[in-house]
Formats: structure tokens, sequence, C-alpha cells
């Protein structure tokens, strides 16, 4: 870890080396992850209201999942693009280094302009929770679930950079496994269909972010453990993905030069 | 033929579509009403366009960044491809309408036939309403590849395009009725929303094949489409006197 902090502190340096481009950056990211959310504001704006959950309510719920999609690619914006290094054979540097290959990825880019989509996502949420009324606990829950939500969403995305090891094109899983279910993400739960609902609880646990808990933290029902959900399903994802990783990492073969 | 090699990855793509698609089919029939005497946007005719959106994007919205002009930009083979006898701007149209073909064929196709199994494919309101589709559709798909185009060229100034794709993204999803109808969007970008050109890429070509529009809607598509082709011949007339070949 004290390597992986090392050499994350490097890649922030070089990267603020362009103020310029950092400050342009983060304001794009901000502003275009708004564009996304002002898509379900505009039909909260005519409709007032999806599957019971007011404008505030849905604000919240897609804050969480915003901002904590925002911190994983500040961290982990590597991992996100894994399939370059299968596709060029960039990965067998990592290999020939001593040191462990996702401590390696995970430090080669530090995406700091990201932050704009972790803040963006993060105003929302302080949105959500003014507008709902939100009492003190809920606030400082809330500022804690990001935290869980991006070891959740990095985990779907090494779990797809993990059957890269086999399949090598992942790109289009990617699309599947992690884009469509952060879309999900934005929404309350019971509007869709229960094969649907089931796969983002289970295999895709993205209703564990902020769905789950806030469920009974604004009186929708579900019950007072749901709390722990992003924290339980944040241990449970990474323990398997690593596991995944290091098992898939075994099956590698190079693609050659 | 690049794209046939990857159909099966292409496919697994197409399931990830159909659940973007499931999902504002969800959306939608929690909050449109299930009828209306004022308001065009029920139940049924949003699933109907949730669908035809997710079938239509892949031929009008979904196109590779860029077109990939930047890659030749950075690599330099530009310089070689703007030498050749024929005009550059129908030259990388021409390519990707090749590309257009194979995701009619192996996106859009499959994924009409899983709605079909699914949800139902929405039937054209009159024949003569698909007669007036498949141009709007058309042109929907020309518009696109001229707004995708100039965000590619745009590498001659910037070199770096990942912003002005990510902003036209953003901006089209929004504004091409796809996901929500232009004209429902709040206050005056409701008003405006509807005569922009995203509108011509999936908005008009589904309300045309519905039948909640016509003539009127394909001539601003076409007038759009003539703006289009003028904005681009200048912008690549532009970029020839930018060309610098990069590397050594």
């Amino acid at each position: 870890m004290q390597l992986y902090f090392r050499l994350l502190a490097a890649g922030l340096r070089s990267r603020l080396q362009y103020k310029f481009d950092f400050v342009v950056t983060t304001v794009l990211y901000g502003v275009i992850t708004a564009v996304d959310f002002l898509t379900v504001a505009a039909i909260l704006f005519k409709y007032k209201q999806v599957g019971g959950w007011n404008v505030h309510e849905v604000a919240l719920l897609s804050g969480l999942a915003s901002s904590s999609n925002g911190l994983f690619r500040v961290f982990g914006s590597e991992v996100t693009l894994f399939e370059r290094y299968l596709v060029t054979g960039e990965f067998d540097n990592l290999l020939t280094r001593p040191w462990p290959t996702l401590a390696m990825l995970l430090s080669r880019n530090f995406d700091i302009g990201r932050i704009g989509a972790f803040l963006q996502g993060f105003v929302l949420m302080l949105v959500g929770l003014r507008g709902v009324g939100a009492p003190w606990w809920l606030w400082a829950y809330c500022f804690a679930v990001p935290l869980a939500g991006c070891l959740v969403i990095g985990s779907l995305y090494l779990a797809v950079a993990s059957a890269g090891f086999w399949i090598t094109r992942i790109d289009e899983l990617q699309t599947f496994a992690v884009n469509a279910p952060m879309a999900a993400a934005m929404y309350p739960q019971e509007i869709f269909p229960r094969a649907l609902r089931w796969l983002f609880l289970s295999l895709l646990p993205i209703a564990a972010i902020g769905y789950v808990p806030l469920q009974w933290a604004l009186g929708k029902g579900g019950s007072p453990l749901g709390l722990l959900v992003p924290f339980v399903a944040a241990a449970l994802s990474v323990t398997v993905t690593l596991r995944l990783w290091r098992w898939g990492e075994r099956h590698y073969q190079s693609s050659g030069s | 033929m690049r794209n046939v090699a990857y159909k099966w990855s292409h496919m697994l793509n197409n399931v990830a579509s159909a659940i973007f698609g499931f999902i504002y089919i969800a959306l939608w029939q929690a909050v449109a009403p299930a009828t209306s005497a004022t308001d065009p946007y029920t139940r049924s005719t949003m699933v109907s366009m949730m669908v035809l959106a997710q079938v239509f994007a892949w031929v009008t919205t979904f196109l590779p960044i860029g077109l990939g002009i930047q890659n030749g930009i950075r690599s330099g083979a530009i310089a070689l491809e703007m030498a050749r006898p024929i005009p550059y701007f129908p030259m990388v149209l021409a390519r990707e309408t090749g590309n257009l073909a194979y995701q009619a064929l192996y996106r859009s196709l499959p994924l009409a036939l899983l709605f079909a199994a699914t949800v139902g494919l929405p039937r054209p309101a009159s024949a003569g309403h698909l007669l007036l589709a498949v141009p709007s559709l058309l042109l929907g798909a020309y518009m696109g590849m001229t707004l995708v185009y100039t965000v590619g060229i745009s590498a001659l100034w910037t070199t770096e395009i990942r912003w002005a794709h990510w902003t036209y993204y953003s901006v089209s999803t929004l504004l091409s009725g796809g996901w929500i109808p232009p004209d429902i969007l709040p206050g005056w970008l409701g008003r405006v929303a509807p005569y922009l050109p995203f509108s011509g890429q999936l908005f008009y070509p589904i309300r045309i094949y519905l039948g909640a529009a016509g003539w009127r809607e394909l001539l601003l598509q076409a007038a759009w489409a003539a703006a289009a082709t003028l904005w681009c011949h200048w912008l690549t007339g532009r970029a020839l006197r930018r060309v610098v070949v990069q590397g050594g």
C-alpha cells in the first residue's frame, strides 16, 4: 500500500503540472455528467415522481451513484481501459515488475480530472439531502456511502477486466456489466421488472449502493439493516473479484508482438 | 469487414443495449399516463418510442468516436487520404456507410428481433408512413455522420477530441429525442430543441414511423442535412490548410 500511495502521489504531481488542463477537464467532466442527470430531471419536472420517488429523492439516489462512479474513475481509470493492455500485450510489462500487477495498474494513471464527475454527484447528493430534509445522521451516512459505492463499482470493472484474461475483448462486456447497471442505479428499483431487479441486487449489485439503504432511510419500506448493505456488498464484491483477478492472471496468455 | 471479426462481442453489446432499452421502457411505464386526451406521450407511445430508439440509434447516433478521423491525424495517414483524387469528406462518409450497414445488420436487426420477442416491435402507422420513415432514417444517419465528422475533423485544431466527443454524445442523448421527447424539455429548451439538428437523428424518424409526424418534419431534416453538407465542405477546406503530419 505504501508503494501504491507513493506512485499515486507521483501521478498526482505530474497531472497538476498542467493546471489549465486540470481545471478544464474537471469542469467538463462535471458538466457532462450533469447533462446526463438533466434527462432524469426533465422527466421529473413534467411528471413529478417516478415509482413514488420525487425529484429530491431521485437526486439523492443519482448523486450517490454518480459520486461513487466518479470516485472510482479517479483512482481506477486504467482498469476501465484494460482491454488495451490485453490487445497490445502491454500487460506483459506489468508482469515483469516485482510488484503486484493490480497495484501497478491502479497507480499508472491517476485521472484527477474525473474529480469533476465525483463533485457533480456529490453536489447532487447534497441537493437531494437538503430537499428531503434529511436528519443529521443521514447526512453523515451519505458522506460515507460513496467510499463503499466506489468499491462496488470498482469490483464490477475489475470483474470485467479479469474476464479479459480469457476473452481479451472486454469493452462490450463492460457496457453490459457496468454502464447499463449504472444507468439503472439512478432510478428507484421498483420500476424495473423482477428479473432486472434481481440482477441489480445480486450479480451486478448497483442497487446496494443507494437504493437499498435509501429505501429504508426515506421511509419507503425495507429494513434498517439495509444501511449496512453498501458496506457488506463492497466487502463481498472486492473479495470475490480480487480472487477472480488472481485466478485470471494465471490464465493470461500474451498476445505477442 | 473489420467489424465482422468481432460480431460475437457485438452481440453481447446488443444485450447491453437491450437492457438500456428495458431500463428506459420501465422508466416511462412508471411515469407516463396510460391514456390522455392532452398528452401525446402515453405509456404505449413511449414504450414504442424507446424500442425504436434503441433499434434506430445504431445507425444514427452510436457512431465511432470522430469517425476515426483523429487516428489518421495522429498517425499522419490523413496527409495521404487528403492527397487522394477523391474529396476527403465524401470518402469518410463512404467508409462510414459501410460501418453503418454492418451496424444495421448486426446491431439493429438482432435488437429488433429481441424486442419483438419480448415487449413487441411497434408497427408503422401505415405503409405511407413506413415509406416516409426510410428517407427520414437515412437523413438521421447522415445527420449523425456530419455531426461526428465535425467532432473528428476538429482534431486538426485540438489533436485531442475526447472532450468534443463526450460533449456531443451528452448533448445528443438529451436532445435527439431517443430517450426523452425534446418538446417536453422544460422552458425555452423544449421550444427550441425540436428544431435543432439532433431531433433529426431519432425523434423525427421515430415519430414519422409511428404516424405522429410527416412531410414537414422530413423537410426540416432535409434542410438541416443540406446545411450540414455545406458546413462539412467548408470545414474540410479549412482543415486542408491545417494538416501538419506528426512524427517523423
